[in-house]
């Protein structure tokens, strides 16, 4: 399978500085991650709020710069490209946006919205855009007439439909779904995923899904990476991680989701993970689970664990998981 | 658009909101058909002197015996328009401003944002009245100092509103999708900030109208034979004892002007606020 | 159930909202009882009306709102009737209630200690020496590590969870005999949503406080609560026990809710049934069904009349204007 995106040890770091200009730290938002998204495909990225998600996505897609490391799309290093030739880049990563009221500006009407990339990229007349915008509402389930209308005359899912018609626009290879459905109501989020699901296979697009609803990213994408503290700690096929996850993170987290099926609820007495996500400011050496991790040991203080194959391309970043499996500790 | 209907509803729910518009609509018509008026602000009359309003002279006559109705409409006439372009002078230098300072930031935002406190750090009277000193006297320059320094307090109040509005995704999209800032700027911020924009210029006006006014009234403001309500308050200084009507007059004018802008601004600043959604009405 | 105390018990309540002289009814003829050691659940979308319901029993309603019930008792008083000081003695001391972003319920400015000791002492009276040992101790039962440090710290100084852990240490100082919870780990990532879940129940069964929790998550509906009531556009659609909604649903719309969530079956993800359309507007729904427009069994029916009254069981109802029973039986 060709890889459309290959991230190789990608860091984005934000540096903090004092009061009087000096530089303190950095916020070690991605913190040395490598990954690849194959052509067509879906990678899910989930972690909590914090993690480093959504500026690992931003940073994909050159919305933010570079600190280190490459990125690869369609073969070719993005990471430094500036100008027209990053323009050009844009036009083939679009992103959909989590909230649905700041991501369409409130002056405009709808037309003008979702023709503002096609103005852009491509150009067109009036009349081509009209039809082309009209289109494009078609496509994700609007009636072209509701282009003259202004974005809030719309509901949050109707918004996030004029979002994705907007990211479409301009045919793109890939689009970043920064958390697209969190916003939403539980009957629509079902909505759009599906409309996010035809679109793929009607353009042959590839996704970038954050979010922190492993059960939803479960269900649209086809390998899932969970991200803590800048790393991603577990990566593998969306079965595998949900069925089998291996990291201790992505367990606790696996068990931290509310479910509603009979066997699966969420046992409040066993399930739970204790501690706070740490702040990214704090340097600390080791893995940077183990001041939460049930299982941590001397030397995951100390060294800083790999991502390693267990030979299916199912990925973890754990010194214990061996023990783990050998049934040496116990799960809670 | 809906927005304007609220607006209007609001205007037409408040008293002072209707005898503010009207009274403004009533002061822009006289000044604009004065010309055609039967009044010269100007002729003399030696054997009306300082007489109080009569039939004749319904604002009675000045200390050379001048119709002061004229004299009164005159004066509206310049005291508007010094109020009127002074405050687009400031307008656009501080949207300028508070725009490429906000929007750009780093280096350029804290040069600029430093002149501003630097020019808002003296007090203004003091700076006007100088550079007055020193400027040839005359309506332009009466408008280019007052509109060059009172900037600066919409070039903040823009700045920090376009600070907030860069970090919302709709600007950061359209500068991911490769538009250029011009284009940002013109499309998506400046209708963004266009409330703020039209709140602070009513009351720029009535800033202008004062600060005219005050200046006239120290002697370094219009000069004669032109005449504005502010001038014509410093002439009725000497006059006040047998003609208080010429001063009271041009005072109560210049106070329900700038009250009537001030109601206006201040009732747009509500309603304006865009509506990010129908139903956080 | 009926040999319970009913801690609250209201019947018929009604909200509307008026703005510019036009009625909005934001809820239309709830009844809802709480009984005395009993988690319930109110579940609903956004604009379903659940958090009007509960904040008129807060009486935190905005001037505009009106309140009118015909049976509003709270432990056996006529709540509606009740003004002034005896009112604010009740909602100071019997009821509290915890929302969904503590900040907005903390001042920035404030240490926490402060925060807490002022809420003992509105409540006891007690010396200040005794309100800071008190406080400590609330803060140490609601899993805050390091008490004493914590609280000489300030509210942004602290996480999500710790926050709205703070929140429920106020709320307890006063014991109250019912919580209102209004999506309290909506904000929160998953696994710091498991530790407040866990941390209310314990309280539920220590400290014999009985919760009302208002949420749209049914999977925290599902490991927590005892009664379901599921909510929209201003109705109760139906109530019962947890397993009675959660696995023996029948009305048209809790069902379609169920369809909509991702789960699987038997290891496998199944298909995602979005309920179509949007969540109605209230102006646009004044009588009849509020999910008519939505509702693929809707008939001529619905449209102006609410809800005919199925009981399943003593505990379990549903409202709909169809024969359930046949459609239910079609349909399986």
């Amino acid at each position: 399978m060709e890889h459309l995106i290959e991230v190789e040890g990608l860091y984005k770091h934000f540096p903090v500085k004092t009061f009087w200009g000096r530089k303190k730290g950095a916020v070690k938002a991605v913190d040395g991650v490598s990954f690849y998204i194959d052509k067509g495909k879906t990678v899910g990225l989930v972690g909590e709020s914090g993690c480093g998600k959504s500026t690992l996505g931003k940073t994909i897609i050159r919305m933010n710069d570079v600190t280190a490391g490459r990125i690869l799309f369609n073969g070719e290093d993005i990471s430094k490209v500036k100008g027209r030739k990053l323009k050009e880049i844009h036009s083939k990563m679009q992103i959909i946006f989590q909230d649905p009221y700041s991501s369409l500006d409130p002056h405009m009407t709808v037309k003008d919205i979702i023709a503002e990339p096609l103005r852009v990229y491509r150009k067109l007349s009036e009349a081509e855009i009209v039809k082309e915008v009209s289109d494009l509402l078609e496509q994700v389930g609007l009636r072209a007439d509701d282009m003259k209308k202004y974005a809030y005359e719309f509901s949050g899912g109707q918004r996030q439909r004029i979002g994705i018609a907007r990211a479409i626009s301009v045919k793109p290879e890939f689009i970043l779904c920064d958390e697209p459905i969190s916003a939403l109501d539980v009957s629509i989020q079902a909505q759009v995923v599906n409309l996010l699901k035809e679109l793929q296979e009607k353009y042959k697009l590839t996704y970038l899904f954050v979010a922190h609803d492993l059960t939803m990213v479960h269900h649209i994408a086809d390998v899932i990476a969970v991200m803590y503290l800048g790393k991603i700690v577990e990566i593998g096929s969306s079965d595998d991680v949900y069925f089998n996850p291996k990291h201790p993170y992505t367990q606790a987290l696996m068990k931290a989701v509310p479910k509603i099926e009979k066997d699966k609820v969420l046992d409040l007495n066993r399930d739970i993970l204790e501690g706070d996500l740490p702040s990214p400011l704090d340097t600390q050496k080791g893995c940077s689970f183990c001041g939460r991790c049930p299982y941590a040991e001397e030397i995951c203080k100390v060294n800083v664990p790999e991502l390693k194959d267990d030979g299916t391309g199912h990925r973890t970043a754990c010194f214990m998981h061996k023990k783990m499996q050998k049934n040496e500790i116990k799960f809670a | 658009m809906n927005r304007w209907k609220r607006i209007k509803k609001a205007f037409l729910n408040d008293k002072g909101a209707i005898v503010s518009i009207s009274f403004l609509i009533l002061l822009a018509v006289i000044s604009l058909i004065a010309p055609i008026l039967p009044l010269n602000p100007n002729k003399t009359d030696i054997l009306h002197l300082l007489e109080a309003p009569s039939v004749n002279h319904w604002f009675g006559t000045d200390e050379v015996g001048r119709d002061y109705l004229a004299r009164i409409i005159y004066g509206g006439r310049i005291s508007l328009v010094v109020g009127i372009l002074a405050m687009v002078m400031s307008t656009v230098i501080g949207v300028s401003v508070g725009m490429v300072s906000g929007f750009f930031g780093g280096i350029v935002d804290s040069v600029l944002m430093r002149i501003v406190d630097v020019i808002q750090s003296i007090p203004w009277l003091i700076l006007v009245t100088v550079v007055g000193i020193f400027m040839k006297k005359g309506l332009l320059s009466i408008i280019v100092v007052i509109g060059f320094f009172s900037w600066m307090e919409i070039a903040r109040l823009v700045r920090a509103e376009v600070k907030s509005l860069k970090e919302r995704d709709y600007i950061q999209y359209a500068s991911f999708a490769g538009i250029g800032a011009l284009k940002v700027i013109c499309r998506h911020l400046i209708p963004a900030v266009m409330p703020t924009i039209i709140v602070a210029a009513s009351s720029g006006i009535a800033n202008a109208i004062m600060t005219e006014s005050a200046l006239s009234f120290l002697g370094i403001g219009i000069q004669e034979p032109l005449s504005s309500w502010g001038k014509l308050l410093q002439t009725a200084q000497s006059n006040l004892q047998n003609a208080v009507y010429m001063a009271i007059i041009p005072g109560f004018l210049i106070v329900l002007t700038i009250f009537a802008f001030n109601k206006i601004g201040n009732l747009l600043r509500i309603y304006l606020e865009p509506r990010v959604s129908e139903d956080l009405a | 159930m009926s040999g319970l105390t009913k801690i609250l018990d209201i019947e018929n309540l009604n909200v509307s909202f008026y703005s510019d002289s036009v009625k909005t009814k934001v809820v239309k003829d709830i009844s809802l009882e709480v009984y005395d050691g009993e988690i319930l659940a109110i579940v609903g979308e956004s604009g379903s009306g659940k958090s009007v319901a509960m904040k008129s029993v807060m009486d935190l309603l905005p001037v505009y709102a009106k309140v009118s019930a015909d049976r509003f008792l709270f432990e056996g008083k006529k709540f509606l009737e009740i003004k002034g000081k005896e009112k604010r003695q009740i909602l100071g001391n019997d009821i509290a209630m915890i929302f969904q972003d503590p900040m907005t319920a903390l001042n920035p400015v404030k240490k926490i200690g402060d925060h807490l000791i002022e809420n003992i002492r509105r409540h006891n009276k007690m010396s200040k020496k005794q309100a800071e040992s008190l406080a400590i101790e609330m803060l140490e039962r609601v899993g805050i590590p390091s008490p004493e440090k914590r609280m000489k710290q300030y509210p942004h100084e602290f996480s999500g969870g710790m926050r709205q852990r703070v929140l429920i240490a106020m709320a307890l100082c006063s014991r109250p005999r019912l919580l209102i919870a209004d999506e309290p780990t909506t904000a929160l990532d998953v696994t710091i949503q498991a530790q407040i879940l866990k941390l209310l129940k314990n309280l539920h069964e220590t400290e014999k406080m009985n919760i009302v929790l208002i949420t749209h998550d049914l999977g925290v509906v599902a490991s927590i609560a005892d009664r379901i009531a599921v909510m929209y556009g201003g109705r109760i659609m139906e109530t019962g026990t947890k397993d009675e909604i959660l696995y023996n649903a029948q009305h048209p719309y809790t069902k379609a809710l169920l369809k909509a969530i991702p789960g699987t079956e038997n290891g496998k993800k199944c298909k995602l049934e979005p309920i179509p359309g949007s969540v109605p507007q209230m102006k646009d729904m004044e009588s009849g069904c509020p999910f008519y427009s939505r509702c693929e069994h809707a008939g001529e029916a619905c449209l102006c009349e609410f809800g005919a009254t199925h009981d399943y069981s003593d505990t379990h109802k549903s409202y709909c204007m169809n024969d359930l029973k046949q459609l239910n039986e079609r349909g399986a």
